[in-house]
């Protein structure tokens, strides 16, 4: 440090972190070697306590019959906490509890429906004013709002409701108090230690054997198995069938779990969770924040389409019968609209705005075709190539390119090359968008991530800032001449990891989709990302969660064993994708049956981010 | 050690928070309190302090730093009408200094919990000025994401509300200026609403122990927090109870001192406009006594904002606020997107003073770096503005980390030396 950097070193002081920030990138080139598979480590995943992310509990408040969806408006929800770049709401009692906010809302949502929900509880029920039976019935649905049966000491709480208030005022403080419960609200992956699960095993029916764990494990009984499940394949409460596998301890082979996990996927709400994965993942919900003022065809019902066709086209692959999860990168159709079909200029779309057809599109197709993935990462005038760049190798290929560096402007070079591109954008009129990256980051400090990494990807820059397909562009600038040709060659350099040799050339965003869906990164890729959303957990160290500016921002790491098993886990994944004609859903439903969901270890102190 | 002293700190309070209770439901002021040489002890300053003292705290946040030079500029603008009741500082912004960690900008820069830095200055004044009032504190944002950002309580993240409609709900629910708790007011008879709320938090106390029980100490993390919640939510219900008061402020310790109106919010995609209504929904929770503290987060340290937002007020510019400062010519219009965020603050200033809460109100605006261009420390912007006696105005550049303000806000705040704050040396930059 006292060298560095070189021809400068005061410029490395304390003031402007740059001693600890380069330490913190030369472990990060360490820790980029994953753990290799053990087999003799047993795998257990972490013992945590989830609330409810803001989409889990609207789900769970309507499928328990509380509320209806119209009551639920997005004002009495506050925000998740979002982890990694997809930025997956993850919640674990690590990092994210109940605080003023959250439960101030909360008790503005339970102010706002328990008494209508109650009245409609109560005529459902038949009760009437008959406080015994009111309180039996609140009961039951007690179960299914706790996820498991009540204590007793539970029981005579929300009894004395009852008691003391009657029927109907009773049914409205005891719904009150359920839904703002800590029972209701967090998700309990805490489990029973082994050494006491060994002498009920009726309640941990399981194809694990009890025998060989840790007897300081702890096993997640039937509730908190069939809540996992829930939440991981619907993103919802237990529905009543599964409640009742778990009572019955009929989740006691992986084949019974296997017939719930399908029948899950099944459901209405099963397709849209899946979906809702997809497009969190890609972040293609950016488009919905997207301003084009100067484009008056790009209004807001292009933008909700264009946000829905990603969802359309995740869940047409995951869900339909052999369609192997490379499609959702190298098809040659996207999933569209009747309005989608003419603002992209597709002839001969037959059916409505309500209609989402698999279409064959001349010059788009796969995730990189769709609009939200272009606009979501442009700027209002122009487009994102380096951002698409990024985005294909963080979020599609798990390559970590990391943290641009922060001092852009300090170098003569950079404000001479600014200086070049400005002139022709201002003057001459004749700059592409490729183009005018490319200058701006031809200067020795960007060669590191630009120079073989980002800007070789360029050749995706054939769907402009409003999702549209083009050959030609008119130039940056007010100048901006017409017609000029956009270059759409382009080379990937690192197939299997971003530091691999190895390259393949392409030639617009459909050619490339299609070159790199069957490369092994996008299996592995496909893995980490659904671990995580069927999870909250990390797959790997190489996918733990950064800020922006690279800094650390895991809640909770893997441990040295976790590593080694979860990476057998990984491989496990793959495989079953792989052997299963590269079916995304085979992976995801794969994840279910993992041990290492079903049993756990605490989390230490120094797992977690100082 | 940290642990044991953790516990020690809880338990205190939680005594502390009963017997004040208990004085108060005997008819015991907090004044006479103060006087009392059995009561003058450290333990209970806090406390007698924050039932008379009446000032209030809002603490702001702007991206990305300034250009140099930026008081010279028209980014000072919106802020001359207020003259010298404005400081506009240019400093070195030590932590962080450059994008994320923006905690550390305003004071958490300690993650041990035990800490009084592990906690945003807005936390730690509302542990003093807060326990009174039917809120601790609030936390705003506009456009400000999901990501971590200025707020923390002993280590932990304090999650905002970036809507101004939600925030408008949730700050205002169950006041008389606000909406009237629907479900609660059915009949005439039975319990009232707060005994209502009473027995819900009943319950969650109980079901919270449950789980925490399963839980090793060590394991607990947040779960703590949210116990301090719920004690906290219930200990302010039982006040309410006591003082016969059903609604938000008119309570001891969250004295009005000014009109009191609910404002009104409308949609809008401008940054400038969301701000201006969480500034307005921020002087409201004030003046009507639902709190002393709040925050507003504008936006987030990539600076995603855009600032051309197509109103009278735009930036002409077609791609966000980070864009500007990497923008070759684009340079230029930095001093104008100062101006645009000072504007929100000016909003505060003169809805602060149209409220009569100026004279007791301090505002602190903070960044995360300094030279925005450069992304480097030096040369930030830092703006305290207060119509308190004793605050030094005008445009300064004090050969100071901006961690100096903070002691100046607590002088000014009438809580200096008070346990619970974090040591951030002498002040004397604005005082």
């Amino acid at each position: 440090m006292q060298s560095m950097p070189t021809n400068n070193p005061s410029k490395c002081t304390t003031t402007d972190n740059c001693a600890a920030n380069t330490v913190a990138y030369m472990l990060s080139l360490a820790s980029q070697v994953a753990a290799s598979c053990n087999t003799s480590v047993q795998p257990y995943g972490m013992r945590a306590l989830r609330l409810l992310t803001s989409r889990e509990l609207k789900n769970s408040l309507i499928d328990l019959g509380i509320a209806q969806s119209s009551e639920l408006t997005d004002d009495l929800f506050t925000q998740d906490a979002t982890y990694t770049k997809s930025k997956f709401p993850i919640h674990t009692h690590v990092t994210t509890a109940i605080d003023d906010n959250r439960n101030d809302a909360m008790m503005l949502l339970a102010d706002k429906i328990s008494t209508t929900a109650a009245s409609r509880l109560r005529n459902s029920w038949g009760c009437g004013t008959n406080a015994t039976n009111c309180a039996n019935s609140f009961l039951t649905l007690a179960e299914r709002i706790f996820r498991r049966p009540l204590t007793d000491a539970e029981k005579s709480t929300y009894n004395g409701f009852f008691t003391k208030y009657g029927a109907q005022v009773g049914s409205e403080i005891a719904l009150a108090a359920a839904i703002t419960s800590p029972q209701f609200l967090y998700r309990s992956e805490l489990g029973t230690k082994v050494s006491d699960a060994r002498n009920n095993s009726s309640n941990f029916g399981t194809q694990l054997n009890l025998q060989n764990l840790d007897q300081s494990a702890y096993i997640l009984d039937n509730y908190e198995y069939a809540t996992l499940l829930a939440y991981m394949y619907t993103g919802s409460t237990p529905d009543q069938t599964l409640m009742q596998a778990a009572k019955n301890n009929q989740l006691n082979s992986e084949s019974a779990v296997n017939s719930q996990i399908d029948r899950l996927l099944q459901t209405t709400r099963g397709r849209e969770h899946l979906t809702e994965f997809g497009a969190n993942w890609m972040r293609t919900d950016d488009v919905l924040k997207a301003v084009r003022s100067a484009n008056p065809e790009f209004t807001d019902d292009v933008k909700n389409d264009m946000a829905k066709e990603v969802r359309e086209l995740f869940g047409y692959v995951f869900f339909t019968s052999n369609t192997p999860f490379t499609q959702f990168y190298g098809g040659d159709y996207s999933v569209i609209n009747s309005r989608l079909a003419q603002y992209y200029g597709v002839s001969g779309f037959s059916g409505g705005t309500s209609d989402w057809k698999a279409t064959n599109i001349a010059n788009r197709g796969g995730i990189l075709g769709t609009g939200a993935f272009s606009v979501g990462n442009s700027q209002p005038d122009r487009s994102g190539p380096i951002k698409k760049a990024v985005d294909i190798r963080e979020l599609m290929l798990c390559h970590h390119i990391g943290a641009p560096p922060t001092d852009l402007n300090t170098t003569s070079k950079r404000a001479e090359l600014v200086k070049q591109a400005q002139q022709r954008e201002d003057v001459t009129g004749d700059l592409t968008t490729r183009e005018y990256y490319e200058i701006i980051t031809n200067d020795p400090a960007c060669d590191s991530c630009h120079q073989t990494r980002i800007n070789p990807l360029f050749g995706i820059d054939d769907i402009d800032h409003l999702g549209k397909f083009r050959t030609t562009m008119r130039g940056l600038g007010p100048n901006g001449q017409y017609n000029l040709p956009v270059n759409n060659f382009g080379e990937l350099i690192g197939l299997e990891s971003i530091d691999d040799p190895a390259s393949l050339t392409f030639q617009g965003s459909k050619d490339l989709g299609k070159k790199m869906a069957n490369l092994s990164s996008v299996s592995e890729c496909l893995a980490v990302n659904s671990f995580r959303w069927a999870t909250g957990m990390p797959l790997n160290h190489n996918s733990y969660s950064t800020l922006e500016g690279g800094q650390d921002n895991e809640p909770a790491k893997l441990t040295k064993n976790q590593e080694e098993s979860f990476a057998c886990a990984e491989k496990s994944l793959v495989d079953t994708y792989a052997a299963n004609n590269s079916s995304a859903r085979s992976l995801y439903r794969k994840i279910g049956t993992l041990d290492l969901v079903r049993v756990r270890k605490p989390i230490d102190s120094s797992q977690v981010k100082q | 050690m940290n642990k044991i002293t953790d516990r020690t700190i809880k338990q205190i309070n939680s005594e502390r928070r009963k017997f004040l209770d208990m004085l108060s439901k005997a008819g015991v002021s907090a004044g006479v309190l103060r006087a009392s040489t059995i009561a003058g002890g450290m333990m209970f300053n806090r406390f007698a302090e924050a039932a008379t003292n009446d000032k209030k705290f809002i603490l702001l946040f702007h991206p990305n730093g300034a250009p140099r030079g930026y008081t010279s500029s028209i980014a000072m603008n919106p802020l001359k009408p207020f003259g010298n009741t404005v400081a506009a500082l240019t400093m070195s912004i030590g932590k962080p200094g450059n994008h994320g960690n923006l905690q550390q900008a305003t004071g958490a820069d300690s993650y041990n919990g035990s800490d009084a830095r592990s906690s945003s200055i807005d936390q730690q004044v509302a542990k003093i000025l807060g326990n009174n009032t039917p809120k601790r504190s609030i936390q705003l944002g506009v456009q400000s994401g999901t990501q971590e950002g200025i707020n923390r309580l002993n280590g932990a993240n304090v999650t905002r509300i970036d809507s101004p409609a939600t925030a408008l709900q949730q700050v205002f629910s169950g006041t008389t200026t606000g909406s009237s708790s629907s479900s609660s007011s059915g009949s005439t008879s039975g319990p009232t609403a707060i005994e209502r709320k009473l027995a819900v938090v009943d319950a969650n106390k109980q079901g919270l122990d449950a789980i925490r029980n399963k839980l090793g100490y060590d394991e607990r993390f947040r779960l703590d927090a949210h116990l301090d919640t719920i004690t906290q939510l219930e200990n302010r219900l039982k006040s309410q109870v006591s003082t016969g008061s059903s609604s938000g402020g008119t309570s001891s310790g969250g004295s009005t001192g000014g009109s009191c109106s609910k404002p009104t919010v409308a949609s809008s995609k401008s940054a400038l406009a969301e701000y201006r209504m969480q500034g307005d929904i921020a002087v409201a929770a004030l003046a009507c006594g639902i709190t002393n503290v709040v925050s507003i987060q504008f936006n987030e340290t990539q600076a995603s904002w855009l600032p051309g937002d197509g109103t009278a007020d735009a930036v002409p510019f077609n791609a966000d606020h980070h864009q500007v400062n990497h923008g070759g010519q684009a340079l230029n219009l930095l001093p104008a997107v100062c101006e645009y965020m000072n504007k929100g603050v000016a909003n505060i200033i003169d809805k602060l003073q149209k409220a009569g809460i100026y004279n007791n109100t301090v505002v602190l605006c903070v960044s995360e770096m300094g030279d925005g261009v450069n992304h480097t420390p030096d040369a930030g912007p830092i703006i305290v503005a207060s119509g308190i006696s004793g605050l030094r105005g005008g445009f300064r550049t004090p050969n100071s980390d901006h961690y100096g303000v903070f002691p100046d806000v607590f002088k000014l705040l009438g809580i200096q030396g008070s346990a619970g704050l974090g040591s951030y040396g002498n002040g004397g930059i604005v005082t």
